[in-house]
């Protein structure tokens, strides 16, 4: 299985591929994540490729072949959305945006969330748009959000692993306390998705 | 934690490992007892890693000033021999030439290993340089792995190669191996330690030109060596199909992507393939082999087509009738990173097979018609944005123009709307002797260094005594935050802990300046924007080279103190009713906090930290701290 994860630097999405190949690893699969760190991550557009299975020779996922991508941001799903199969790959993402810097200073415009949606439901139907933050709210903490769009990639996409070994994962790389309100979202963003099936 | 991992002593254990670290493990499963690096992506965490357990694992780690000295004390540590490694990106191969290719003369004792993370796209980079052939020039061997488990299992092969030719050996790899994580099968944790003791011979270690005559047919010999050993290595791997007439080199990890590219085109069974990891010297008969059992070779290698000109000559000269294509022959891209996608489309090309491809090429325009670039910034808080703010200002206040020559860190963010602050950034250490130039050249209007204060101490002190030496008219800024930020937060002279954690003297870059010979030497805190404006405009005024030390810490160390101490940020509102929309805040300084809205300036109190920059720039006194 193939996976793209993007978002903005900052907002963990080397931490969301990591729980997801660490949940893989345990039940003996086979991984590979392609990260970028560095400077690139200064606020600045961060996606990973995340393999599971066989036959993963690249730790680059080739275009059109991804089974999914789960952004953190609306526009990051959009710019990244070529890596996903044509017509029947899932597009997750979190609807809150992140206005990059030229839009904030007026320089350039941020595509609003619906012109977005539509745009990507014609390269792929299976469109789940998650308020990961206002769920993220709901379950006790904003900084939740990101285990909430794990939450509702379970529901989204047949996983190679099992809700047990990644509910396993990411309780052991969430700050210690934090591990209710963190399984609160993982199942409020369950639901989510559920929802919208 | 990943790090737990290094020195888990639990042969066969399959675990989860980003390249940087597996190389450190591979270093540690080695017996490597020196370690050294000065910080760069993508290859910081290999060092970055390792030197969280270096106590446990006996190893001495050490972030040293530069690269340089980092090589030569891995170096020295290796004529002392006991088994070092020093890791670098590209560039910092640049600063280690000069030992590195001498030290391939004097050859090493205990395995020394020298890792080059290359940066081929580049995602962080001024250049996109192909360290291999520094390995060349040097005439040393170089490995590339192909994935996650060669790296650290290089690492293994690399020291005893090391030992075995008395010759340094690189290893080389590019952030899709440094920062891909994989699955990696521990072996055993080495229980090598040796004593370190030199025996002095003058005729191998003291480099005068009559010894280095000695040497060089010795080198030569060690070299040849080296390629011999590369026909029988093990990490290569030959897999002739037969009857095809198609073979493909794969390099490093670029092997990964032919392999990639013949799943997906279901070819397997036609080409015949050469995974190559003994990069340089080459395994030539080896690569004969594949030569004359096809006809068209495909070399794919990353970065610069070194191995497709090697096989280039080979064929000529064997009279070999094989048609050689790759990055020379522009059938793979001549620059960036290669992918899995360019290398299926040329190999389908090549095989004649049609590409599965049903990309929607219209909706993908139009979705790239609607997503807008995001360029990364500097943080909400960092005090670099109030420094360049207060340099624009100054020079403002001046009025003569100005030219600022900037450096390499996070603050080469600098370049980026609305700061715009910054007209060139070379290489570390540029900035002041940049400035030099412009000014002995006769620019007239004033001439600003931007140096933080690592790459000060990095490269910076030669250029900064050549400014009073040679009276050249610039003022240098430091921008001391206490931290080599960019690469990830390690610490350096400034910092006052080494890379082991031990409490060590801090170093004031103002103590060094005055030594250097400068008369003219300020400190401030850019956070109080008057005062920064004002000393700068006083040391762009002042007759003869100035310095003024911009300092304040780093705000994500910062935020992080504050944590521990249980202190809470403060964060600044704007009151609406007396902004008037005039946008200065935003358009000067660009915080990530701000926002414009509604024709006013809205702070996202959770992002801003409570610096107060903006409402010391707020020309109304719309902007106030939330008491």
């Amino acid at each position: 299985m193939d996976l793209i994860i993007s978002g903005v630097g900052g907002q963990g999405v080397v931490l969301a591929s990591t729980m997801i190949g660490r949940a893989a690893v345990d039940e003996g699969l086979n991984v590979k994540i392609a990260e970028m760190h560095g400077l690139a991550q200064r606020g600045g557009s961060v996606m990973s490729h995340v393999r599971i299975g066989r036959n993963l020779f690249s730790p680059l996922i080739p275009s059109g072949q991804a089974h999914a991508i789960i952004s953190f941001e609306p526009l990051e799903a959009a710019r990244y959305v070529s890596f996903i199969q044509p017509s029947s790959g899932i597009i997750i993402f979190n609807t809150k945006g992140i206005l990059p810097m030229p839009a904030r200073l007026g320089m350039e415009s941020y595509p609003s969330v619906e012109s977005l949606i539509t745009i990507l439901r014609k390269y792929s139907p299976r469109i789940y748009p998650i308020d990961a933050d206002q769920i993220a709210i709901k379950a006790g903490n904003i900084h939740t959000s990101n285990i909430v769009m794990l939450g509702a990639l379970t529901a989204s996409i047949r996983l190679p692993f099992s809700i047990k070994s990644f509910r396993t994962a990411i309780m052991k790389d969430v700050p210690k306390g934090t591990e209710e309100v963190n399984m609160r979202a993982f199942n409020l963003g369950i639901e989510a998705a559920i929802n919208l099936n | 934690m990943e790090v737990d991992l290094l020195t888990l002593d639990a042969p066969g254990q399959r675990v989860l490992m980003m390249g940087n670290v597996a190389i450190a493990r591979g270093a540690i499963e080695a017996g490597v007892q020196v370690a050294t690096s000065y910080p760069g992506t993508p290859s910081s965490e290999i060092i970055g890693s390792l030197c969280q357990v270096a106590r446990q694992a006996g190893v001495y780690v050490e972030w040293s000033t530069n690269e340089m000295v980092a090589f030569e004390i891995a170096f020295a540590a290796s004529l002392a021999g006991v088994r070092s490694m020093m890791a670098c990106k590209h560039l910092g191969v640049n600063w280690i030439a000069d030992p590195f290719l001498v030290s391939a003369y004097t050859g090493v004792n205990g395995g020394l290993v020298i890792v080059v993370a290359d940066d081929p796209h580049p995602y962080s980079s001024q250049n996109a340089e192909d360290t291999r052939y520094y390995a060349k020039l040097a005439k040393i061997p170089c490995l590339e792995p192909s994935d996650i488990q060669e790296a650290k299992d290089v690492m293994i092969v690399a020291f005893e190669l090391s030992e075995t030719l008395q010759l340094p050996v690189m290893v080389r790899i590019t952030p899709r191996i440094a920062h891909t994580r994989g699955v990696v099968v521990l072996g055993p944790v080495s229980r090598l330690r040796r004593k370190a003791r030199f025996e002095k011979d003058s005729t191998r270690y003291v480099m005068i030109a009559s010894n280095t005559r000695n040497r060089h047919p010795w080198l030569n010999k060690q070299y040849a060596k080296a390629a011999e050993l590369a026909e029988s290595s093990q990490l290569n791997r030959l897999e002739l199909v037969p009857g095809a007439t198609v073979g493909v080199i794969g390099c490093g990890l670029s092997y990964g992507y032919v392999q990639e590219a013949l799943h997906l085109l279901g070819a397997k069974n036609r080409v015949s393939t050469l995974k190559l990891v003994t990069v340089n010297p080459l395994p030539t008969h080896l690569i004969c082999e594949l030569l004359s059992s096809v006809n068209t070779v495909l070399i794919v290698e990353e970065i610069e087509p070194i191995i497709e000109t090697d096989v280039r000559s080979l064929t000529q000269g064997l009279g070999l009738n094989a048609e050689i294509m790759g990055r020379l022959t522009n059938d793979l891209p001549r620059e960036f990173e290669l992918t899995p996608d360019v290398v299926t489309m040329v190999l389908a090309k090549i095989l004649k097979t049609p590409l599965n491809n049903a990309t929607p090429n219209e909706v993908i325009n139009e979705i790239n018609d609607l997503v807008i670039r995001r360029t990364p910034f500097l943080c909400a808080g960092c005090p670099h944005r109030a420094s360049y703010y207060a340099i624009k200002q100054a020079l403002k206040k001046v009025n003569r123009g100005g030219i600022v020559t900037g450096d390499r860190g996070c603050y080469n963010q600098g370049i980026h709307p609305p700061l715009k602050a910054i007209d060139t950034c070379i290489c570390m250490g540029a900035s002041i002797a940049m400035a030099c130039g412009f000014s002995q050249a006769g620019i007239e209007e004033p001439v600003v260094a931007v140096i933080g204060d690592s790459t000060f101490f990095h490269a910076g002190i030669p250029a900064l005594i050549n400014a009073v030496y040679n009276h050249a008219k610039v003022a240098v800024i430091i921008l001391d935050n206490g931290w080599t930020a960019m690469t990830g937060h390690q610490p350096n002279p400034t910092t006052g802990i080494t890379a082991m954690g031990e409490l060590t003297k801090i170093l004031k870059p103002e103590d060094l300046v005055k030594a250097c010979g400068i008369d003219h030497v300020k400190v401030v805190d850019p956070y109080d924007i008057k005062a920064t404006i004002d000393v700068i405009a006083e040391a762009i005024n002042h007759p003869e080279p100035s310095v003024v030390v911009c300092r304040h810490l780093c705000t994500i160390q910062e935020l992080r103190a504050m944590k521990l101490k249980r202190i809470k940020t403060t964060p600044y509102t704007v009151n609406i009713d007396k902004c008037n929309g005039c946008k200065l805040c935003l358009s000067q300084l660009g915080c990530p906090a701000s926002v414009f809205e509604n024709g006013k300036v809205k702070i996202d109190t959770y992002t801003c930290v409570g610096c107060g920059v903006c409402a010391q720039v707020c020309p109304v006194g719309a902007i106030k701290g939330v008491s």
